[in-house]
C-alpha cells in the first residue's frame, strides 16, 4: 500500500471516529481504568463497529473482516487509541475467532463466528487455574468423555469478564496419563450450562474485572470441541500468540498519552523533569511501533506474527503501560494520592480536576500487564530458548 | 539505643500487631476507630515515647527515631499513625509550649500538619493561611486541598502569611472552631484526609506559635522530621514486602518447584535487598541528623523509588493475586504509593540536591550556560 493510500486510509479512520464517538462515548472511556473497556460500553462500541464493518480487524473477508494489510490494521488501532475509543475485550474478536478460522470445523466457524463478529455472544477464557498459571500445561480441570458429551470438572481463575459472558473457550485435561502438554483438549462451553458458578474476585483497586468459575459435572456436545482431543495445546499456544502479538503493542499506551497530554493542555504544560520522563517515553512507543510494523510487514494478514515475536510486543506493551500510567500518575502529582472509588463506581465526586480521576487506579491496575497472557518473565524464558537458543 | 528504647519498640510491636489482627478479622479501615487507637497508644506511652528527651521521650535518640517509624512501616497498623507527630513534636518542642506538649504527649491532641509536596524544604510560599492584625488577635482565613487524618485531627498545626507585612507564622488550630470546615475523602492507602477551609477564624495571640524567620526555620525542621520519618517508614514497608514476597516466592510451586528456586526471581529478589540496605542506611542516617535537610531529601528520593520498586516487584512475583485485594500485599502497596507521594517527589527531592550542588559547583557570577 502506498503512503498516500495509507493517509487516505487514516484519514477515512478519523473522520469515523470524529462521528462516531459522540461525547458520552468519550467522557466513559475516560474513565475507564481496567485491561478492557467494561461490558456495557464495550458492547456500546462494538455494535457501532460492527455496523461499520471493523470490527474484526484481523479477520478474512470471507467471515467479515475488513480487508485491511497489516499496515492499516496498525492505523485503525492507533487512530483508536488516540482518540481514545473503548478497548474491547480480546477474548471473542481476537482469541476465539482466530482460533476458530484457523482450527475449527466448517460447522464451528458457521454457528460460532457471526455472534462473535457482531458482539452478541462475549466470551471468556478458561486457561489458568488456581494451581497452573505460568505452567498453564499443569492444568487440572478435567473433561472426560461421554457418548456424544464432555463431562467437565475443576476450577478456572482469573477469568475476565466471565460474570458478563455468555461463553467460555477452555482448556480441560482428557487424558492424564500422557505428556502434560499432550492430554489437554480445548472445548467451548456456554455459560448457563448447569454446573457452571462464577464468583468474583476484585482487583486492588476495586474494580470487577476476574472470577473465579466452578465446573462441577458440566456436560457439553463433543461438537463444542476445537481441533483433535488432545490436541488442545497446539490451539492453546496459537492463540495466545494472538493473545501476546495480534493488537497493537502501544494501544493502551497511547490512550494513557492521551490522557497525559489532555491533562497538560488544561495545566499549562509539564515541569522539565516530567516532560524528559515523556520524550524518554515517546521514543520508546515509536520504537515498538516501528518493531511491529517491521514484524508485521513480514506476514500474512490474518496470522499471528510468531511466538517469538509475539513475546517481544508482549513484554514491550506491558513496559510501555506502566511507564505511562506511573507518568500519569506523577503527573497528576498530589491529587493521585487520592482514593477515587466512589467517583469511579458510585457516582461520587472526584476529588480534584476531572482529570485526575483515573490515575491511582489505572496506575494499579497496569501492575496486572506484565501477569496476564503470559508474565513477563515468561516472555523473556521464550525469548531466550526459542530466539537465543538457550 | 539502650533498655528503654527497646521496651517501647517491643510494646509498640504488640501493639501494632493486635491491632492489625483485628483489623485484618473484620476486614475494616482502621481510621474507623482511630481516636479509641489514638488513645490506647498513647496509654502505653507510645505518642510520648517519639518527643524529645527534654519533654520527656526518647526521641532524640536517631536510632530509635527510625526504628519506631520503620515498625510503623512494617506492620502498617494505620496509615494515619504516621510522620504528623514528629512534625507536631519538632514545633511544640522549638517553640517551648509546654502545655500543649503535655496534651500532645498524653494522647488528648491528635495532631494534623498540612504540607506540600511542591514546597518542600522551606515554609511554603504559595499554600498558606492568610492573617491579618486585629486588635485581639489575628483574622484567618484560607484553604488547604489536601490534608491527611484531618477528619480525625483534635488540632492543625498550619503555616500563615499575614496580608499587611508578609509575615510567616505557625499557629495551632483547634478543629471544634466552627470557622473550620474539614470535608472528608480517602486517599489511596485508605486513610482518611480532607479538605480544610477556614473562614474568618479569630484566633487568639496564644494560639500563634512563632513569627518571622523562626517560624519559617521550625517549620523546615518539622518537615524534615517528617520526612526522615516517612523514609524510615519507607523502609519498613520495604521490608515487609520483601519478607512477605519472599514468604510467597518459597512456599509458590510452578513447574514442578518453588518458584524461589528460579534463578531470575533470586536475582530480582536479591537486587531488592540491595536497594533496601542502602535505603535502610540512608534514612537511619536522616534519623540520626534532623538538622541536615539534605540528608534527609536524599533518603526520601532514594525511599522513593525503590519503594516502587519494591512494590512492583512483589506484585510481580505474587502473579495474579498479587494484583487482588485478597492479601495484606494490596494494602502495602497502596501505603508504598501514598508514601512516594508524600512530603516530596523523587522529582522535587532531586531538585533541592541540584540546587546545592549548583551552589558549590557553579562560579559566583552567573554565566549563561551554552546550548551546547
Ligand atoms: C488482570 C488479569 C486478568 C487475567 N485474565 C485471564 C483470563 O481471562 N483467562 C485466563 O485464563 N487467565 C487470566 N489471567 C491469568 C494470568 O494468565 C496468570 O495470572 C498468569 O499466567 C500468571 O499465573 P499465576 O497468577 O498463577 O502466577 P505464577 O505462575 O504463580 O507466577 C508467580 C510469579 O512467578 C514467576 N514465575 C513463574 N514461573 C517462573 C519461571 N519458570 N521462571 C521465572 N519466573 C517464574 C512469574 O513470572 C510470576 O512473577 C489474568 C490475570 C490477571 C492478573
Amino acid at each position: 500500500m502506498t503512503d498516500l493510500a495509507l493517509e487516505t486510509f487514516r484519514n477515512e479512520v478519523r473522520a469515523f471516529l470524529d462521528q462516531a464517538l459522540t461525547t458520552d462515548l468519550r467522557q466513559e472511556a475516560d474513565r475507564q481504568t481496567g485491561t478492557f473497556a467494561e461490558p456495557a460500553l464495550a458492547q456500546r462500541w462494538h455494535r457501532i463497529l460492527y455496523r461499520q464493518g471493523w470490527a474484526a480487524p484481523s479477520w478474512p473477508t470471507e467471515f467479515g473482516g475488513p480487508g485491511w494489510t497489516a499496515q492499516q490494521k496498525l492505523v485503525f488501532e492507533r487512530e483508536c487509541a488516540l482518540a481514545n475509543a473503548p478497548l474491547l475485550p480480546a477474548m471473542g474478536i481476537s482469541m476465539c475467532g482466530p482460533v476458530l478460522i484457523g482450527h475449527g470445523t466448517a460447522e464451528q466457524k458457521a454457528r460460532f463466528l457471526p455472534s462473535i463478529l457482531s458482539g452478541e455472544d462475549r466470551w471468556c477464557q478458561g486457561y489458568s487455574e488456581p494451581g497452573a498459571g505460568s505452567d498453564l500445561a499443569s492444568i487440572k480441570t478435567r473433561a472426560i468423555r461421554d457418548g456424544d458429551e464432555y463431562v467437565i470438572d475443576g476450577t478456572k481463575i482469573w477469568t475476565t469478564f466471565a460474570h458478563a459472558s455468555n461463553w467460555m473457550f477452555l482448556l480441560a485435561r482428557t487424558d492424564t496419563e500422557a505428556r502434560p502438554q499432550a492430554g489437554i483438549t480445548f472445548l467451548l462451553v456456554p455459560m448457563d450450562t448447569p454446573g457452571i458458578s462464577v464468583s468474583p474476585i476484585l482487583s486492588m483497586s476495586g474494580e470487577h474485572e476476574v472470577n473465579q468459575v466452578f465446573l462441577d459435572n458440566v456436560r457439553i456436545p463433543v461438537a463444542n470441541r476445537v481441533g483433535e482431543e488432545n490436541q488442545g495445546w497446539t490451539v492453546a499456544k496459537y492463540l495466545l500468540e494472538f493473545e501476546r502479538g495480534g493488537v497493537a503493542a502501544t494501544g493502551r499506551t497511547l490512550r494513557v498519552v492521551g490522557l497525559l497530554r489532555r491533562m497538560a493542555q488544561e495545566n499549562g504544560g509539564l515541569p522539565p523533569s516530567l516532560l524528559r520522563r515523556y520524550a524518554a517515553l515517546d521514543v520508546d512507543i515509536r520504537a515498538t511501533e516501528y518493531t511491529q510494523q517491521r514484524m508485521l510487514a513480514a506476514i500474512d494478514s490474518g496470522q499471528s506474527v510468531g511466538n517469538a515475536n509475539a513475546s517481544i510486543l508482549k513484554l514491550k506493551a506491558s513496559q510501555l503501560y506502566q511507564t505511562a500510567s506511573q507518568l500519569f500518575l506523577d503527573a497528576v502529582g498530589e491529587w493521585g494520592l487520592v482514593d477515587q472509588a466512589a467517583a469511579l463506581y458510585e457516582g461520587g465526586q472526584v476529588v480534584g480536576p476531572d482529570y485526575c480521576v483515573t490515575a491511582a487506579a489505572r496506575f494499579m491496575n497496569s501492575k496486572a500487564m506484565s501477569i496476564f497472557g503470559g508474565t513477563s518473565e515468561v516472555q523473556k524464558t521464550i525469548l531466550a530458548r526459542g530466539a537465543l537458543g538457550l | 539505643m539502650d533498655d528503654s528504647h527497646t521496651l517501647v519498640l517491643d510494646m509498640q510491636k504488640r501493639f501494632l500487631s493486635d491491632w492489625n489482627q483485628r483489623i485484618s478479622a473484620n476486614n475494616e479501615n482502621p481510621d474507623n476507630d482511630f481516636a479509641p487507637m489514638w488513645g490506647a497508644a498513647a496509654e502505653l506511652g507510645l505518642t510520648m515515647a517519639i518527643a524529645p528527651d527534654k519533654h520527656g521521650g526518647l526521641g532524640d535518640d536517631g536510632d530509635f527515631h527510625f526504628s519506631y517509624f520503620h515498625q510503623r512501616g512494617a506492620l502498617l497498623a494505620c496509615a494515619n499513625f504516621g510522620a504528623a507527630l514528629a512534625g507536631a513534636w519538632a514545633i511544640l518542642s522549638a517553640t517551648n509550649q509546654n502545655d500543649s506538649a503535655d496534651t500532645l504527649g498524653s494522647g488528648a491532641m491528635r495532631p494534623a500538619l498540612p504540607t506540600f509536596p511542591e514546597e518542600i524544604g522551606t515554609f511554603p510560599k504559595k499554600r498558606t493561611l492568610t492573617g491579618q492584625e486585629t486588635e485581639t488577635g489575628i483574622r484567618l482565613w484560607g484553604q488547604f486541598d489536601i490534608v491527611r487524618a484531618a477528619p480525625l485531627a483534635t488540632h492543625i498545626f498550619a503555616p500563615v502569611r499575614m496580608e499587611d507585612n508578609g509575615d510567616s507564622c505557625i499557629v495551632l488550630l483547634d478543629t471544634d472552631d466552627a470557622a473550620i470546615s474539614i470535608v472528608p475523602f480517602t486517599l489511596v492507602d485508605k486513610a482518611t484526609a480532607g479538605k480544610i477551609t477556614i473562614t474568618d477564624l479569630m484566633l487568639k495571640p496564644t494560639h500563634i506559635l512563632a513569627r518571622g524567620p523562626l517560624a519559617e526555620a521550625i517549620w523546615v525542621a518539622a518537615q524534615t522530621a517528617m520526612i526522615a520519618a516517612t523514609a524510615a517508614e519507607a523502609t519498613g514497608v520495604m521490608q515487609s514486602l520483601l519478607d512477605q514476597t519472599v514468604a510467597y516466592v518459597r512456599q509458590r510451586q510452578q513447574f514442578g518447584a518453588s518458584i524461589g528456586s528460579f534463578q531470575s526471581v533470586q536475582h530480582r529478589l536479591a537486587e531488592m535487598l540491595v536497594e533496601i540496605e542502602l535505603t535502610h542506611s540512608l534514612a537511619l542516617a536522616a534519623s540520626r541528623d534532623l538538622s541536615d535537610t539534605l540528608l534527609a531529601s536524599a533518603a526520601k528520593a532514594r525511599a522513593n523509588d525503590a519503594l516502587q520498586k519494591m512494590a512492583d516487584c512483589a506484585v510481580q512475583f505474587h502473579g495474579g493475586i498479587g494484583t487482588t485485594e485478597e492479601l495484606a500485599l494490596s494494602r502495602y502497596f497502596r501505603r508504598a504509593m501514598a508514601l512516594r507521594g508524600e512530603l516530596g517527589t523523587t522529582e522535587q527531592h532531586f531538585r533541592l540536591i541540584e540546587n546545592a550542588i549548583c551552589s558549590e559547583v557553579q562560579p559566583a557570577s552567573p554565566v549563561t550556560r551554552s546550548a551546547a
